[in-house]
């Protein structure tokens, strides 16, 4: 499918119409998609031991650069060639957040391979509430990129049609003529409307009514209150084929609200901060696959040994591309369904479900709901914050939730309230709860960032996965 | 990155490209022309600007670049000849090329006149040439981790490599590589070939036919080889056919010059030849300028789309060839029958008829120990034997000889014979060819 989509691209050299010839990034980012579009078809055990060839040379270089990597090795008494098979990578004990924020520069590599770098920071506040900085190598965004091509191929998304983005961090509702790299570059691409993500419900429903989009990129707690608006306000949007979906659980009571009510299909994707898009939805059977020439996967129950098909068990992750930062059995927080082979064809492994990683809305008394911008990097610029949650409980008060490194001051507290207040657009009481290790997780383990208790007016489950 | 490969730029370039060209050729033949002419319209506009050349030329025929987007209005442009280049000189040349297209190369390409011609190749027609130097890989076959060997028209001595060198070698696990040059006594390159055991021998095939000779009279034999890659001289049914059976060999051919890369494959299904619509628009056209129907044999009329460089735009480089129908391989590249050399290999009548002669050359060794010949039309009514023999001949061979020969081309010319030791002399390039014609034509033609 990444095949017909690749046929279409344009060539960045000037006066050559035909065929399309490209140069530099472009270049590296559509060799790379065209040897996705084969490899997705290698057979699971091929592929496997492509990825464990991969994680060999990846620890090799890890071990030597990142002193904290070298010392989860030297105390598992490891060396980089026992990575090699999934039974000497299974005693490598997992990587928490925690110990990545705890590490501080003794995480990341010191120095990366020729041909890797620039390197950027991702600031990922991640759905367990502790932020941590990743650096990603130029290698590791080329794959992002790869994968989304992949995405929008899977998803047989209309590239000259209208997109419409809800997103994080954006001053405002802007329209750009096309996509923006590197797609426009590729194809000729329709505009793209781009809202922030806290925008009020009636208003988010107006504006993209207004744009009349083919295409949605949204979260699914946004998702499902835009729904429930438009349901409710008769709000259509006529033109709307297709919904992608990202970053948070996409619940089947979300999703089936969604393609009964908009008549479109909805396509998920798995991704975080940290590991860029991990698993993508099959566009055959519905099945999540991982991506798995970036990103190995293993599913673990409650003793860390292997699920087997149809178990659930936590999300383990190891980027296979990231040589900036070693995220090497880097446990997600997430949980999910290992499935059986995919009916497809395709050797990718298979998630039969993601769990994990669900956020509410945010309700303001005057009735207002939005999904909150937390501002979480910015609190531990403020205090020593090592974890953080933010609850609802009743109509104007935020209760915030925290482990710290050592008690608050006055001020602290004082600082970290008025940055609350001020990045959820309202002046909420805010109370504090300090934790001494962690944070009580929910039932299944799950951990929610923010948390709305208040009851649903609407009758709907929101956000509850 | 063990997995997948990453690519920096110039080879992930390739990679792109060779991927793109695996789905171009299977494009339906009208939609790949539309798509040439829209390429031609981007080439002229850039040269119109450019060339100074090429803006003459476009002004004397009344044309803008606009006007070659179509078959009529291209046909409205006089077709370039290697005089014409020559004679052009500096103002030739496009003057600033696309940064993208940089940097340029220098390709010197000889003639059979002693006259080089220098043609600026562009980046861009070198990524071309290697995209399709992979297209052939895939189409014959070749085994890229085998053994491959090559005589080689610039190479002063013996090369031997671990691996195949970049592009390829940077691609793929290629395996070793030995290049003898084509000065090479043919004894010793068939020594060095047979220690060598190639699977792949890339080969003139006047070359090939020499070592094939080599092999069948000495009794040796390259027990490992599987494909032979000829090049660069006309490939001849005999010379394929007897190097095919006596290996037991695959043999493929393209044709390509130091102007315009490969212009053409031999196609592994049909055995005609493909042309590289990507980067050459051909046309095939008769005594009268006007296109040849499939079937038609014609003057072969080449344009490159990608060379911004050096406006070569209706060039024709002197070669004849025969325009095929579509393929049955099913791809949509054009295909030529047949592609018969140049003009000066052409038979001329005293009564002015001109063919390409038959010389059944299969049937010499039966009368006489000849180890090689050419045949040259030095005046009119006589034909020159020049031969290398193992023997003496004697007058009763001589005599049975030129029989057979002016039997072969249908015309009682007079015969001399000349002898050389050893070999041969090769024309520039050290190409060989089996019959020349040395009589004063215009537009004479120039190496392959």
């Amino acid at each position: 499918m990444t095949e017909s989509l690749l046929s279409g691209i344009r060539g960045n050299i000037a006066g050559m119409a035909w065929p399309a010839l490209l140069t530099g990034p472009l270049a590296s980012l559509v060799a790379l998609a065209g040897e996705l579009e084969a490899s997705q078809w290698l057979p699971p055990a091929e592929i496997e031991s492509r990825q464990y060839r991969q994680l060999v040379a990846l620890a090799a270089h890890a071990v030597a650069e990142s002193p904290q990597f070298a010392r989860r090795m030297a105390e598992a008494g490891l060396a980089p060639a026992d990575l090699g098979s999934p039974v000497g990578l299974r005693r490598l004990p997992v990587l928490k957040r925690r110990e990545i924020q705890q590490s501080g520069a003794s995480f990341y590599c010191r120095k990366i391979p020729e041909g890797h770098g620039p390197i950027r920071e991702t600031r990922t506040s991640g759905s367990t509430g502790e932020p941590v900085v990743i650096r990603r190598s130029a290698v590791s965004q080329l794959f992002w990129r790869a994968i989304s091509l992949r995405f929008h191929a899977w998803s047989r998304r209309n590239l000259a049609g209208r997109c419409t983005s809800i997103r994080a961090n954006l001053p405002g509702v802007l329209v750009q003529p096309d996509w923006g790299p590197p797609i426009s570059r590729l194809f000729e691409t329709g505009p793209l409307q781009s809202i922030p993500s806290n925008t009020d419900v009636p208003e988010l429903a107006r504006t993209i009514a207004a744009f009349d989009p083919d295409s949605l990129v949204i979260m699914p707690s946004t998702l499902d209150a835009l729904r429930r608006h438009c349901a409710r306000n008769g709000v259509t949007i006529p033109g709307l084929r297709l919904i992608l979906t990202m970053s948070e659980t996409l619940t089947p009571p979300v999703r089936a609200g969604a393609e009964s009510h908009f008549q479109v299909r909805v396509v998920d994707c798995y991704s975080s901060g940290e590991l860029g898009i991990a698993a993508l939805q099959c566009p055959e059977s519905g099945l999540y696959h991982l991506m798995s020439e970036t990103i190995l996967m293993e599913l673990l129950d409650e003793e860390g040994k292997p699920c087997r098909p149809g178990d659930t068990g936590r999300l383990v992750l190891t980027d296979l591309s990231n040589f900036a930062s070693p995220l090497i059995r880097y446990d997600t927080g997430d949980y999910g369904e290992l499935g059986g082979a995919c009916p497809c064809g395709r050797g990718l492994p298979v998630l039969s479900r993601i769990r994990g990683r669900v956020r509410n809305l945010l309700r303001r008394p005057d009735g207002q709901r939005y999904w909150p911008r937390l501002e979480v990097d910015f609190y531990r610029e403020l205090a020593p914050v090592i974890e953080h949650q933010i609850i609802q409980r009743e109509a104007d008060l935020l209760e915030m939730r925290l482990v710290v490194e050592r008690p608050l001051t006055e001020k602290q507290e004082t600082d970290l309230a008025e940055l609350l207040r001020h990045a959820v657009s309202y002046p909420f009481r805010i109370a504090f709860t300090y934790y001494q290790r962690e944070i009580p997780r929910g039932p299944g383990g799950k951990f929610e960032e923010f948390l709305c208790l208040l009851p649903d007016d609407a009758g709907g489950e929101a956000g509850k996965g | 990155m063990a997995w997948p490969p990453v690519l920096g730029a110039p080879l992930a370039s390739l990679a792109v490209l060779a991927r793109e060209m695996e789905r171009s050729q299977w494009l339906p033949q009208a939609e790949i022309e539309a798509r040439q002419r829209r390429q031609l319209v981007a080439v002229a506009t850039h040269a119109a600007a450019e060339s100074h050349y090429f803006a003459r030329r476009l002004a004397s025929a009344g044309l803008v670049p606009s006007d070659l987007g179509t078959p009529e209005g291209l046909h409205r442009l006089p077709v370039l000849g290697r005089r014409d280049i020559q004679q052009a000189g500096a103002s030739f040349f496009c003057r600033t090329v696309p940064e993208s297209h940089r940097p340029l190369s220098e390709s010197r390409s000889t003639g059979s006149t002693g006259h080089p011609i220098t043609v600026q190749r562009t980046a861009v027609s070198q990524l071309l040439w290697s995209a399709i130097n992979l297209r052939s890989h895939l189409w014959w076959g070749r085994n890229l981790a085998g053994r491959c060997a090559y005589i080689g028209v610039y190479l002063e001595l013996l090369a031997r490599q671990p691996h195949w060198g970049p592009p390829m070698g940077r691609l793929f696990e290629t395996g070793p590589l030995l290049g003898i040059p084509i000065t090479t006594d043919i004894a010793e390159q068939v020594r060095l070939l047979a220690e060598f055991d190639p699977d792949t021998l890339v080969v003139y095939p006047n070359n090939l036919d020499a070592i094939r000779r080599h092999c069948q009279r000495s009794g040796s034999s390259l027990s490992g080889l599987r494909l032979i890659l000829t090049m660069a001289e006309a490939l001849t049914p005999e010379i394929r056919t007897a190097a095919a059976d006596f290996f037991q060999a695959r043999v493929f051919d393209c044709y390509s010059s130091g102007e315009l890369g490969v212009a053409a494959l031999e196609c592994p299904e049909s055995g005609l030849y493909h042309v590289m619509a990507e980067t050459v628009l051909a046309e095939v056209l008769d005594e009268a300028g006007a296109p040849c129907a499939p079937g038609g044999m014609g003057r072969l009329v080449l344009t490159d789309l990608s060379n911004f460089a050096t406006p070569l735009i209706r060039y024709e480089p002197g070669d004849y060839a025969e325009l095929a129908g579509p393929c049955p391989c099913g791809r949509g590249l054009p295909a030529l029958a047949r592609i018969l050399g140049r003009s000066r290999n052409i038979l001329r009548l005293p009564d002015g008829r001109r063919f390409w002669p038959r010389l059944n050359p299969i049937r010499y060794r039966d009368l006489a120990p000849i180890a090689e010949y050419q045949i040259v039309q030095s005046e009119p009514d006589l034909l020159e034997m020049k031969l290398v023999v193992e023997s003496p001949l004697t007058a009763k061979q001589e005599a049975d000889l030129a029989d057979l020969l002016r039997q072969a081309v249908g015309h009682p010319f007079r015969i001399a014979f000349t002898y050389y030791e050893g070999e041969i002399p090769r024309g520039p390039g050290r190409k060989f060819e089996e019959f020349l014609c040395l009589l004063p034509e215009e537009g004479e033609g120039q190496s392959r």
